[in-house]
């Protein structure tokens, strides 16, 4: 009788064990600060580049999340941002290595700055989710809809990371 | 006894947690190193100098990982924290930050990523090497001015005759400039994160500094210049030269000219030995280099002249770096180009672009003014409660460009004549049912940031010779005609990896004009001009006729002037 008692004790216990175990193995380390990279427009003699910036991830924050909407803010007093103002994060999924990131509508602003800056608000975009491993592309969508850009077509499936366009001549406006 | 089995309820829930968790992490970890991309092995240098470090730094195609140990090289003491997660790590000002380790591998190492704020520094990689360098230093592959000195920064001046190492400007707090120390004599100057020491020395040094960086001043002929090492900065000598190249492996023998007919000549380079070229159209005046590494000139020949319609003579050019000689072919007409290795040397192709090679009168274009109907682009207030749009705008260019053509003989298409909007795709697909020649689209630009950018750029599309050459014969002769700077052909992937919608999508020869910026206030004056509108479109047009007509964007159009010009 106490043996059996023991037995399932045992297997009682190595069960919440096991469970208590993949909790503390897969929750967050909220313990550890991280820093993620953000990239910001800054004038670059006769033109503009991005250039990239550490940003300390807040405990118990999600880094990507907290990445994407560290974009959205202008880098302090006078600094800029690649993303329109006042765009915010609605949702982020990341499915089978693709990333969609839902922005306000804040964002559909980005029609209005020209080419410079639909392409300087991409190249951060996909600058951003490259840094985190388990993300290869990107889909943006606008509320839910897929977002167009006015100069570059849709923003579907964009392969991430920082692109190599060496060689082309000139650089950047 | 019931003391003892509580404790014991306790305790082995409790054991079989810790030790389970151990082997989810293991086993997640393990299954996250295997998605990832294996970490190779990568030979890191500091600004150049070579880091020996016993253990190499990795690198997975996403992160640099550097050895604890390479963290003393860089300035940086640290001691181990909780286990060996977190390495606390002491900045040279005194001021400690945590990292978190990773581990690649077995052993901890540190994210780059996570230092680079602290450090001010940034990495380039070419292949397995990697350098380190102060993020504010340009990258090579991009040629730009610096950036603006921050605050604090001397002005430049003359420093001709100072003695070396006569003083350093700290710029922090305004403090008085170093005395200048002996000979040899190291003086450490504080430098906050980030800033610009400004040196007085003969070829005033401007460096940028790393987080916390100590500044010594070394007074060591001959010429002065900067090193990083250790992660500190001091004035030694200057950097040293670059190797000298490896002495040539062929000769040019002679070059000489196949026609084979009037729209397509071959330059067959001669040579004792292999070449490999790599040609390149430039502006200014329009011609195709050819860089030939390892190849050295023919003894006492440096021309040789063609006699064809498209070509008009081969020269040796000034050499442009170290152990490449560059043969430059002078054009008569605009030429699309190939170059490739021969079993004798090297050929380069030249031909007529596409559509062009013809009066323009003949010509079959189609103009696409940007944007349209609830797509307004790109927009600025100009007082008064006026706001200038950029689907106006380019509207009225376009429009004009359009009247200039047709008053010339040609047949054009526009892919919208009101303010309406057109989808991306049926733009260039009206230059396929049209059967056009052509297909060019005008916009105007913006940049997030006021006045950082000005002048003109025309986009072509990826690598599209054809389409390279229509936007040099607009980006000259647009920029020219509206008194723009002329930033050049640019080849749309610099601005997104696809490319441009309009441009990817079309069956012709394609450019995108960017006429100006809308967020520079001397563009902006200019755009909004009446006069300066009809001259961008006489540019527009005169540009589209200098590349049917393969007329050099140097060359004046020698048509006479219709009657708005």
């Amino acid at each position: 009788m106490r043996a059996r008692a023991a037995l399932w004790g045992s297997v009682v216990g190595l069960a919440i064990g096991g469970a208590a175990g993949w909790y503390l193995a897969t929750r967050p380390d909220d313990e550890a600060p991280r820093q993620v990279r953000v990239s910001r427009p800054v004038q670059a003699g006769a033109g503009v580049e991005l250039r990239e910036q550490a940003v300390t991830v807040p405990r118990g924050v999600d880094p990507m999340r907290h990445a994407v909407e560290a974009l959205a803010e202008p880098a302090g007093e006078g600094g800029s941002s690649a993303l329109p103002a006042g765009t915010r994060v609605l949702s982020l999924e990341v499915r089978d290595g693709v990333a969609t990131l839902d922005l306000s509508a804040e964002f559909a602003a980005l029609a209005e700055s020209g080419m410079t800056g639909e392409s300087l608000a991409q190249e951060a975009l996909l600058r951003c989710m490259g840094q985190f491993a388990e993300v290869n592309r990107l889909t943006v969508t606008v509320e839910g809809r897929p977002f167009e850009g006015e100069h570059s077509g849709p923003w579907t499936d964009l392969p991430v990371g920082a692109r190599d366009a060496a060689g082309d001549g000139e650089a950047r406006p | 006894m019931s003391g003892r089995r509580a404790r014991g309820a306790i305790r082995g829930p409790l054991l079989a947690a810790w030790g389970t968790r151990a082997l989810w992490s293991i086993l997640l970890s393990s299954l996250g190193a295997a998605a990832l991309a294996a970490p190779e092995p990568v030979r890191l240098s500091l600004r150049g100098e070579p880091l020996q470090l016993r253990a190499p730094a990795l690198h997975d195609g996403r992160e640099l990982y550097l050895p604890l140990a390479a963290l003393p090289r860089l300035g940086l003491r640290y001691s181990l924290e909780r286990r060996g997660e977190i390495a606390r790590v002491t900045l040279p000002g005194g001021r400690t930050a945590e990292v978190p380790l990773a581990r690649p591998t077995r052993e901890p190492m540190a994210p780059f990523s996570a230092l680079a704020g602290h450090l001010g520094l940034e990495y380039h990689r070419e292949g397995r090497n990697i350098d380190l360098r102060p993020a504010a230093s340009r990258s090579p592959s991009r040629e730009r001015e610096s950036p603006t000195p921050p605050a604090g920064r001397s002005p430049p001046g003359d420093g001709g005759g100072v003695q070396p190492a006569q003083g350093i400007d700290p710029p922090a707090g305004g403090r008085a400039p170093v005395a200048a120390p002996p000979a040899g004599e190291r003086v450490p100057v504080a430098a906050p994160p980030g800033v610009v020491v400004a040196v007085d020395l003969p070829g005033r040094l401007p460096v940028s500094t790393p987080a916390d960086a100590v500044v010594e001043a070394v007074a060591l002929p001959p010429a002065p210049g900067l090193l990083l090492a250790d992660g500190r900065a001091f004035l030694g000598p200057a950097e040293p030269p670059p190797p000298e190249p490896p002495p040539p492996t062929s000769r040019i023998v002679d070059v000489l000219f196949d026609a084979q007919d009037e729209g397509r000549v071959q330059v067959r380079i001669l040579a004792d030995g292999p070449l490999q070229p790599r040609a390149e159209l430039l502006s200014d005046p329009t011609r195709i280099a050819v860089d030939l590494p390892g190849a050295a000139p023919p003894d006492g020949v440096s021309e040789w002249v063609a006699d064809h319609p498209l070509l008009a003579s081969v020269r040796v050019a000034e050499q442009q770096r170290p152990g490449v000689l560059r043969l430059e072919l002078a054009l008569r007409t605009l030429v699309v180009h190939h170059a490739a290795a021969a079993a004798d040397g090297a050929l380069v192709n030249l031909r007529v672009p596409r559509g062009a090679g013809r009066s323009v009168r003949e010509a079959v274009i189609v103009l696409d003014p940007g944007h349209g109907g609830h797509q307004p682009g790109c927009s600025i207030g100009i007082g008064g409660g006026q706001r200038v749009l950029e689907k106006d705008l380019v509207l009225t260019v376009a429009t004009l460009a359009a009247g200039i053509l047709r008053q010339k003989g040609v047949q054009v298409y526009m892919t919208r004549t009101t303010d309406v909007a057109v989808p991306l795709r049926a733009r260039p697909a009206m230059a396929t049912e049209r059967n056009a020649d052509l297909f060019v689209s005008i916009h105007v630009d913006f940049t997030p940031i006021p006045n950082a950018a000005s002048g003109t750029t025309v986009y072509y599309h990826m690598q599209d010779e054809d389409s390279r050459c229509l936007a040099l014969s607009l980006a000259v002769r647009v920029s020219r005609a509206g008194g723009f700077r002329n930033r050049g052909a640019v080849s749309d992937r610099r601005l997104f990896a696809s490319g441009l919608a309009v441009l990817r999508h079309s069956t012709v020869p394609a450019a995108l004009v960017e006429l100006g910026f809308l967020s520079h206030y001397a563009d902006r004056r200019r755009l909004i001009r009446p006069d300066v509108q009809l001259a961008l479109a006489h540019g527009v047009a005169d540009g589209i006729r200098g590349y049917v007509e393969g007329v050099l964007p140097e060359q004046p159009l020698t048509e006479p002037p219709t009657e708005e010009q």
